[in-house]
Parts: C-alpha cells; structure tokens; sequence
C-alpha cells in the first residue's frame, strides 16, 4: 500500500516507509506482524497510528528503530531524510536512535533504570551520541532538556522510584528530544497515566514537537485523543495498513468499514444510546481468513472479499483505503447509506 | 539512613546472639539421664584399667563443682552468659583442659583463608559465567556449558573432593593427599611456607570452587534472563546505547542485587567451615575440628561452634542490612 501522508510534495519526506513487513517465525508457522506497510511523513507532520491489540502498531514501532529480534524478521525500507535504517550496520543503527529516530516508551512506569540516577540515564544518552561534549556541557544540556519538559533541574539527582508516573513520562520524553531527532516514536504515551497527566503529557510533547520540527508517531487505540492530537490517521488490522488520511477527512468520509467502525464506537456528549463496539475479536495471525482480513467481522462484507485481498485505493491526495467498496458505486458511504435505508449518508456521525 | 535504625538494628543483633547463646544453655540441659561428667570418668577409668568404683561420686562431685555445675540453674545462667560475652566458651570435653576458644582459634584462620578465597573465586567465576551465558549477543559457546555447571552444582563438594583426591593427588601424585602443610614444617610467616599452604589449599579449594561455580552461574543466568525482558532494558536499546554498557550498566547492575544478598549469606556461613571437604582432605579448620568434635561427643566445642556460626551469620547480616542501601537506591530506613 502506497499511500503518501506528505502534503508537502516539493520537500522530501521525513520518515519514508516502504513495503515494512516483520515476520516472526514460530514453531506453529511463519507470522505477519507487519504486513507491507508503506507511508510518508512530512517534517513536523504528526501521524496517529491506531487499531485494536495486536494489530501490529507497536511491531511498527519496534521495526522502524530496527529492535525486532530474532525469530523476528525484517523486510522493506526504512528512510529517515536520507539514511536508510535498513542499510546500516549494528553499530550505524545504535547511533541512529534516538538521534534521527527517538522514542518515548511505553511504559514509562519501568523504563527507567531503577538503581540509577534520572542524570545518569539522560546523560547516557547525551555521552553516547556526542562524545565530545564536556562533562559541564552534559549537565547544562540535562538541565535544558528537563526545563524543557517542565521539570526542575534538581529532578536529576533523583531515582526513578521517587518520581511520580507523569514525572517519569516527562523524563523519557526529556531523553527522546535531548539529540533533536527527525522523528519520535510514542508508543501509547499516556496509557499508564490520568487523563489529567495525560492531558499535560500530550501538551508538552506537542509543545516540543512544534518547537523542533520533529515528525511524531502517536500510537495507540485512543480515537479521542487522536482526533486532538494528530494531523493524519493511519489504521491498523492484522498487520495490514487498511485506511490512511488527514484526520478530518478521515473522521468525516471514512472509506473502510472499520475506519468507520472504530469512529462510531467513539462515545459522543448529549447523545444516548447503546454504546456500540466492534463485534469479534481480530483474528489470529496464524489463522487468518482468506482475501480481505476483516471481512469476517466486516458488516458489508461482498462475496468478493473471500476471494482476493483489496487493492489499495486512492481517495484523494493523501487519503488511502484497501477495501473493495472502492470499486462499488458509492462506496462505503452509498452502502451505509442503503443498509441504513435513509436517503441521508451519515458517514462518520463524529459531530 | 536514620540513625533510630542502625540502633534497632544492633539491638536485634544482640538479641539475636542472647538467643542462641540461651538456646545453647538449655539445650544440653535438657538431655535427661545422662551425666557426662560420670560417663566421662568412667570412660577414663576403664581405660586406665581400674574398673573400680571408689571415690566415684567424690570425684563427680568435685567436677561438678569445677564446672559450676552444682550452683542453682539461674546463676549458672548469669555466669554462662558473662563467660559468653569475654568469649569464653568453656573448656573441650574432649581436649580437657584445652579452652574451647582456644580450639576455634586455632582452626579459624584455615578456614577463613581457604573456604573466604574459593567463596570469591567461584562467586566472580560464577557469576561472569552466569551473566555471559544469558547474553544473546556473547559467544554462543558458554552455553554449552550450562550442562556441565548443572552437573557439578549438583555433585556434593566433598564426593568431588574424593574424586580429585584419588585422581591427583593419588593416581598424578600432584598434590599432597591431605594437610594444611606438610608434615615436619613448623608453621612461620614466610614465602617458602606460604607457597606450601597454598599448595596444600589448590585442591581443597578446587573441589569447593567447582562445586559452587555452578550455583552461582546458573543464579545469575536466571536472573539475567529475567532481566532482559524488563521494559528498562528494552529502552536501553532504544537509547541506542552500546551493547557492553547495556550489558554491565542495566543488565548487570540490576541482576547483581539478589546474588550480593546470596553472597553475604554464604560468607556469612564460612565460619561454620567447608564441613565435609576439610575432612576429606584432612584439613586443620574449623569443619575438622567439627567432625572431631561430633564423633568425640565433644559438646562445648559443638556448642561453640555453633554459637560462632550464629554470632557470624548476625554480622554479615547486620553489615549487609547497613551496606544494602548503597547498592539499591530503592531501598532506604527513614
């Protein structure tokens, strides 16, 4: 799927991913984590990657800082500018984190080393990638980056244990933009936290982003904050990138049924009603359905979906979808339209 | 660290040492219908040939006083737990009139020179080995060794003694059979003699050091293993840091903390000896003096040693509570 996310076709793109595929070989068979995932990031763009467990979101953000272990494979490209992660050597990829690639963990919660100082883990990073700065430009950097993330510079001289959760998130993106990389990888950054802290979180790594014209990754399965927070929307099912595109048009004209399921499943203020899910659960990788993934839950699912995989169809200038409504009159919205049995097309009922 | 702690701490410690040496006060007073002052003379006296009975209660009765064992229960008490605090533990039932501290003395400095350098030896060996096995990206031919370290953590130190005996020091004529020196040397502080004590220690401690490499190995292995899929880890290697700091500075920084705890337990034990290998190889430390004691019925030096085992553990412990703090940060007496 070749779907480009750059609005800005002059400049070249940030973060190019090409035909990103992650195998892992079992006992029970060969496993697609990641299935031919292609997208554009322009600089200072910010994509939300979303989709349920183990829809291969985080495999995505493990392939692209080149940490997929064995049994684990890699396959396609990944471009950062110019330097291609694939290419590089151990040692080339060790000094590519956190440079041009960062990433703001997880789980924030255990990141930390917990028998070492908060200076100690920041300046790790800062002496491995610049050896050549003084020991007094590492501290004033330390300084810099927690001021940075609103933090008191005394912070430094703490354990991870006394620091609160939003303190050790604020931390790790502390280390994430202490080298200024292209790009940062969050992967569910606030999911540990309180919607207040997450509030906060999120501000300042937008803050941060902004400042430096870094290109973010938000992953998560979080519609809401999403739809606050990134520019374009990248969704997920088994491994396979089904439908990307500006937030907006996303959440207005969705063209892949579980797009357009997962926006609906969203709860909205004022309106009552029976909370409505996704029925079924994503199928195993090991047992995946023939033709398109999600037909076995996929409410308009025609006979043409056992037969082969969907194409990936443009919608526009950086607004993709595999789906085979693609090719049926009206699309998705025509169908929802006539199942609805209303002349009205409420495609994603967001407002 | 509060000060009220370390007082609480000592206190304990003390407490500690007046239990066992109260445990060590009653105990053999509850051995009910034997007296061993009689049995003793009468041991002495069949052996002097003089199978006779007279003056036999006089001469129990004198000895009984000699011990204070004719004094009321309470006072023999006081006076025990004051002989315990100057370190006096009484005289060798066996060795009569030899002090028994004076026997611990003695084999003491054997024990602690040996069985302390083969505790460290096998702890670091292991422990590297341990680490090393675990590491994905060290060379994949440690972990073949991991059978041969579970084989020889599960040989007991003195069959493995026997079997090094009998190969080197019987069969190659290598080493002494047994000793702490050779015999007809008159133990003095110099290199000449010190080169023959270590002689006669290489295959003593050999046999402990082999036998325990593999514990501690596979110890570290566990916890490393452990280790490695902690979140810290895994964001170590996003950091892009280099494989040799991620190694010793996350992975095992963290693992070392359970093994330090494992290692001051066995120090903490030294005292009581290597046991069995020191009698296996004739050795002159406290493992020896043990065995003797045991086959001799020798009950004050027993209780001795057993009472030094117990004062020892208490220290190691107490230093090991008050130094735990430095190695992890998270743990903290406020």
């Amino acid at each position: 799927m070749t779907a480009a996310a750059s609005q800005s076709a002059g400049q070249a793109a940030t973060l190019r991913v090409r035909n990103l595929r992650v195998d892992y070989f079992t006992d029970a068979g060969r496993l697609r984590a990641c299935d031919d995932v292609s997208f554009e990031l322009g600089p200072g763009q910010r994509l939300g990657l979303v989709g349920e467990s183990g829809s291969g979101k985080s495999t995505i953000a493990l392939a692209l800082m080149q940490m997929i272990r064995p049994p684990g494979k890699v396959g396609g490209q990944v471009f950062v500018e110019n330097d291609e992660l694939t290419a590089m050597n151990d040692a080339e990829i060790r000094s590519a984190r956190m440079r041009l690639i960062g990433m703001v963990p997880q789980a924030a919660m255990s990141a930390l080393n917990p028998v070492i100082r908060v200076r100690a883990q920041i300046a790790d990073v800062l002496q491995v990638h610049e050896p050549s700065l003084t020991s007094a430009q590492v501290r004033a950097r330390i300084a810099e980056v927690l001021e940075a993330v609103e933090l008191r510079p005394e912070v430094a001289n703490l354990y991870p244990h006394e620091l609160s959760g939003g303190m050790k998130q604020r931390i790790c993106i502390a280390i994430a933009v202490a080298l200024r990389p292209k790009v940062i990888i969050a992967d569910e950054p606030t999911s540990a936290l309180d919607v207040v802290v997450q509030r906060q979180v999120m501000d300042t790594i937008g803050r941060l982003q902004r400042e430096m014209n870094i290109a973010v990754i938000l992953i998560g399965h979080d519609m809401g904050l999403m739809a606050q927070f990134v520019d374009h929307l990248a969704v997920m099912y088994a491994g396979k990138l089904v439908e990307i595109g500006p937030t907006r048009e996303l959440f207005a004209r969705p063209t892949h049924p579980y797009t357009h399921m997962l926006i609906s499943s969203l709860p909205t203020l004022g309106q009552k009603g029976v909370f409505r899910g996704i029925p079924g659960i994503t199928p195993s990788l090991l047992a995946l359905p023939s033709g398109c993934y999600f037909r076995t839950r996929c409410p308009h699912a025609m006979p043409v979906c056992t037969e082969r995989a969907p194409e990936t169809t443009s919608h526009g200038s950086d607004h993709a979808s595999a789906c085979h409504l693609a090719d049926v009159e009206g699309g998705l919205a025509g169908r929802i339209a006539i199942e609805a049995g209303s002349a009205t097309v409420r495609a994603g009922g967001f407002e | 660290m509060r000060l009220t702690y370390v007082f609480q701490r000592v206190v304990l410690l003390l407490a500690i040492m007046w239990m066992a040496a109260s445990i060590n006060f009653v105990l053999p007073r509850l051995a009910t219908g034997r007296d061993p002052i009689r049995e003793r003379i009468l041991s002495e006296s069949a052996r002097g040939g003089g199978a006779t009975n007279i003056g036999m209660t006089e001469m129990v009765a004198e000895y009984r006083k000699q011990f204070g064992l004719d004094e009321p229960l309470p006072k023999q008490y006081v006076t025990y737990l004051w002989n315990t605090l100057r370190f006096d533990l009484g005289k060798s039932l066996s060795n009569y009139p030899k002090p028994v501290m004076r026997l611990i003395s003695e084999a003491l400095p054997w024990t602690l020179g040996i069985v302390t350098a083969s505790t460290l030896i096998s702890f670091t060996l292991g422990t590297i080995l341990g680490a090393l096995i675990a590491w994905p990206r060290a060379p994949r031919i440690l972990q073949y060794t991991v059978p041969f370290l579970l084989t020889l953590s599960a040989v007991p130190f003195y069959i493995l003694g026997l079997i090094l005996i009998y190969f080197f020091a019987f069969q190659l004529k290598w080493f002494p059979i047994g000793g702490g020196y050779p015999i007809g040397t008159i133990p003095a502080f110099t290199l000449a003699f010190f080169g023959k004590l270590v002689y006669h220690a290489l295959l003593p401690s050999l046999s402990m050091i082999l036998a325990s490499t593999g514990g501690w190995a596979l110890g570290m292995r566990g916890m490393m293993v452990t280790i490695q899929g902690e979140d810290y880890m895994n964001y170590a290697e996003a950091k892009g840091l280099p494989d040799r700091r991620i190694f010793f500075g996350y992975a095992i920084r963290n693992a070392l903390l359970p093994q330090t705890t494992g290692l001051a337990l066995s120090l903490g034990h030294i005292v009581a000896g290597a046991g069995l290998v020191e009698v296996v190889f004739g050795y002159p430390g406290i493992g020896s003096l043990l065995g003797e004691s045991i086959t001799r019925f020798d009950y004050t030096t027993i209780y001795g040693i057993v009472f030094f085992l117990i004062v020892s553990l208490g220290l190691v412990l107490f230093i090991l509570d008050m130094l735990y703090p430095l190695i992890d940060p998270r743990i903290s007496y406020e």
